[in-house]
Parts: C-alpha cells; sequence; structure tokens
C-alpha cells in the first residue's frame, strides 16, 4: 500500500492521504531526509514542526500511561505545555504571513530593477558597439587632407585627358547624321576614329582655318596642290587599311566626312563614276556581328 | 486570511473554526472529556486511543504539509526577528540598486546635455 502511494503524485490530496496512512512520525522525517540534508535543517529550525512532533509524543504517552491505568499527571502537565507553545507559534502565523507578502514585494521590486538596469546597461552597450564602428573624427580629419593634398596635385596630362573623355559628350559629333542610319543601335565608327579623321583632314586645311579674314589667298593655289599631294598620301593609307581587311572592296567605302570646299576633290574622286544610289550605301562592313 | 497557501492549510487544519482570537486548541478539552469519560467508566480505557486518532491524525497531516512545501518550511525555519533582519537587508540592498540606476540615468543626462 505504501508502494502504491510512493508512485502516487504529490497533489494535495494524496499528501494528505499519505499522511494518514502512515502511522508514525518517523516516515515523515525520513521523507525529510531523503529530499537532502538541507531540507533537515530547516525543518530543524521550524518550530512549529518540533512542536507538533513533541504533541504526537507526549499524546502517545499518555495514551499508553492511561493504558496500564498508570495515568501520570506530568505528561499531562508536559502536554499542555506542548499545546501551548503550538499554537503561540500558530497565533505568529500572521507575522509570517505579512513577512512572506513583504519578501515578494521586495523581490518584485528588485527583480523590475534588475530588468531595468539590464535593459539600460543593453542598450549602452549597443550604442558603444555603433559608436566603435564609426571612424574616429582624427582619422577622418587626416583623410580628408589627404584627398585634398592628392587633388590639389593634378597631373596636367591626367587632366587633358579627362577634359578628352568629357568632350566626347558635349555635343554630337558633326558627323552623326541621324537620318542615315537607321536603328538607334545601329554600329558607326567610333568616336575617337571619327574625330581623328576629322583632325587629319583638318590639318590638312590648317591654312585655311588659320587664315585671317580678309587675308589675301595669295597662297591659295599652293595650298591645293599640296592639298592633293596630302589626299594621295590618304589614299595610300587607305589602301594600306583595305589590305589589312581583305575582302572589302575599296570602293565600298565611303569618306563619313568631306571636309574640303570642293566635294568633287574627295579622296574619292576616282569613283566619281559610280552611280549615286550607291555612294549613298552605309558603311556596312562596320558591322561587327560579335558585339550584338 | 492568511495569503501564503502552506501556512493557511496548516492554520486551517489546527484551528478549523477560523476563531482568531481563541488562542488555545480544541484538543485540550476533547482529551480532558476523553479522560473524564474513562473516569466515568473505567472499562473503556482503551476507547483514549480511538478518540485522540484525529488529534494525531491532525498533528501528522500539519507535519506533512510543513515537510513537503518547500516554500512553506524555508519561511518557518527563521524566526521572525529574523526575517525583519533579512527584510531590512533587502530594503537597503535595492536602496543601493535604485541609487545606481539614479546614478546612471543621471550620467547619460549629462551626456545628452553635452549633445
Amino acid at each position: 500500500m505504501l508502494n502504491q502511494n510512493e508512485f502516487a503524485p504529490d497533489t494535495p490530496a494524496n499528501i494528505l492521504s499519505r499522511g494518514h496512512i502512515r502511522s508514525s512520525s518517523t516516515s515523515l522525517i525520513s521523507d525529510a531526509m531523503s529530499s537532502g540534508n538541507n531540507n533537515e535543517d530547516e525543518l530543524s529550525k521550524v518550530q512549529i514542526y518540533g512542536d507538533l512532533t513533541q504533541y504526537e509524543e507526549k499524546l502517545g504517552a499518555l495514551v499508553k500511561t492511561v493504558d496500564n491505568f498508570k495515568p501520570d499527571v506530568n505528561i499531562v502537565h508536559e502536554l499542555i505545555a506542548v499545546d501551548k507553545s503550538l499554537y503561540k507559534n500558530l497565533d505568529s502565523f500572521a507575522e509570517y504571513d505579512r513577512i512572506d507578502s513583504e519578501l515578494n514585494r521586495l523581490d518584485k521590486e528588485s527583480n523590475e530593477l534588475d530588468r531595468k538596469t539590464k535593459e539600460v546597461l543593453e542598450t549602452l552597450s549597443e550604442c558603444y558597439e555603433m559608436l566603435n564602428t564609426l571612424p574616429m573624427l582624427e582619422q577622418v580629419e587626416f583623410e580628408k587632407q589627404t584627398i585634398l593634398k592628392q587633388r590639389s596635385k593634378v597631373n596636367s596630362s591626367v587632366l587633358l585627358n579627362y577634359a578628352t573623355k568629357l568632350s566626347k559628350f558635349t555635343k554630337i559629333p558633326p558627323t552623326f547624321d541621324k537620318g542615315t542610319i537607321g536603328p538607334n543601335n545601329f554600329v558607326w565608327p567610333a568616336e575617337d576614329a571619327l574625330r581623328r579623321g576629322m583632325l587629319a583632314i583638318a590639318s590638312l586645311h590648317s591654312k585655311e582655318m588659320t587664315r585671317i579674314p580678309g587675308e589675301p589667298e595669295e597662297e591659295r593655289s599652293g595650298a591645293i596642290e599640296e592639298d592633293k599631294s596630302l589626299s594621295n598620301i590618304e589614299d595610300k593609307a587607305e589602301t594600306e587599311e583595305r589590305a589589312v581587311s581583305p575582302g572589302i572592296r575599296r570602293n565600298e567605302r565611303r569618306p563619313s566626312f568631306v571636309f574640303t570646299e570642293n566635294p568633287t576633290e574627295t579622296v574619292n574622286g576616282d569613283n566619281n563614276n559610280e552611280p549615286d544610289d550607291e555612294a549613298l550605301d552605309l558603311d556596312l562592313d562596320l558591322f561587327k556581328p560579335d558585339e550584338f | 486570511m492568511l495569503q501564503n497557501e502552506g501556512l493557511r492549510q496548516v492554520h486551517d487544519i489546527l484551528m478549523p473554526h477560523d476563531d482568531q482570537t481563541t488562542q488555545s486548541s480544541e484538543f485540550i478539552p476533547h482529551l480532558f472529556y476523553s479522560l473524564y469519560q474513562i473516569r466515568k467508566d473505567p472499562s473503556s480505557s482503551n476507547q483514549l486511543e480511538t478518540s485522540t486518532g484525529f488529534i494525531k491524525h491532525r498533528l501528522k497531516n500539519c507535519k506533512n504539509l510543513i515537510a513537503t512545501n518547500e516554500e512553506c518550511r524555508k519561511l518557518l525555519s527563521k524566526s521572525v526577528e529574523e526575517w525583519q533582519q533579512e527584510i531590512h537587508n533587502k530594503e537597503k540592498e535595492l536602496e543601493v540598486k535604485h541609487k545606481m540606476l539614479d546614478d546612471l540615468g543621471k550620467r547619460l543626462q549629462v551626456f545628452r546635455e553635452r549633445k
């Protein structure tokens, strides 16, 4: 029966029934011992528990003496004294209850304070980590000064290169004719190639371009001859270029820009006998299928 | 009415009638009456153990409750004076915690004003 009880859960009803089944207080003490020496120490300090044990002992002794027809008055007096002590301790339960409430209140307050302090410290820790991730003011100032020093020492060639790059976007190249090119992504000669060509042609007419308005054209005829000789040189260069890309007929190439005053004296002047519609052909040899 | 459940249970077992003013138990009058009955009729002397059975049962229940209720056991293991001292110490500890939190708040306020 005791074994069955040991497997029962520790509900208040079971505890009470167990107490009812067990007939001696030693079984309760053994339970207390099994739960550890700490519990035993605490129980030994509980005054009312000692009173209860003494009450049991004195009551048992009284019953025994009465059963033996030798009632002992001293035992009765001791029993009365234990009874007084027991109920005196029971009266202090109100004070213990107040203490218990006070302890609970203090514990609650303490936990609340701990929680607040923990929150504040955690926030401070997060702020500290965030501040640590920011660069130091001295470092920022140093880097700023270094950059400013580097900026103040810009090389003129770098500046010119950069200006050259920027100049590409300042306006649409004059050679770009929107009317002759179909799709927007149609390939035409590269910008730098166009500019180089323009510059090369312009260099042929440097005297004309740099001529002061109103100046007599005394060297005009000489300039034309010089132009023709330079046109021959350009033709030779073009012939070499055709040799690099075989399979393309020479007469398929057309200058995309004619800078001369006399269009009949262009570099392709020897192809004048070709039909006009063929002359309007686009430079399809510039098409590179790999780029699409 | 006691708030602590363990204390209330023990109290209710030893003092089933809720009479807080009475400082004596009902055990002694019951024992006196039983002894009176035995004196009146000596042949029924073995009835004392039977008649005191309910007293033993209640005492045992109380002991069991105190032994198994850790909170109650811990509470009753110290005297009222010891607990008062403990409460005093805890209040001092709380004061220190309050002060620490206030100091922390003041320092943060200084930082905020400096900003």
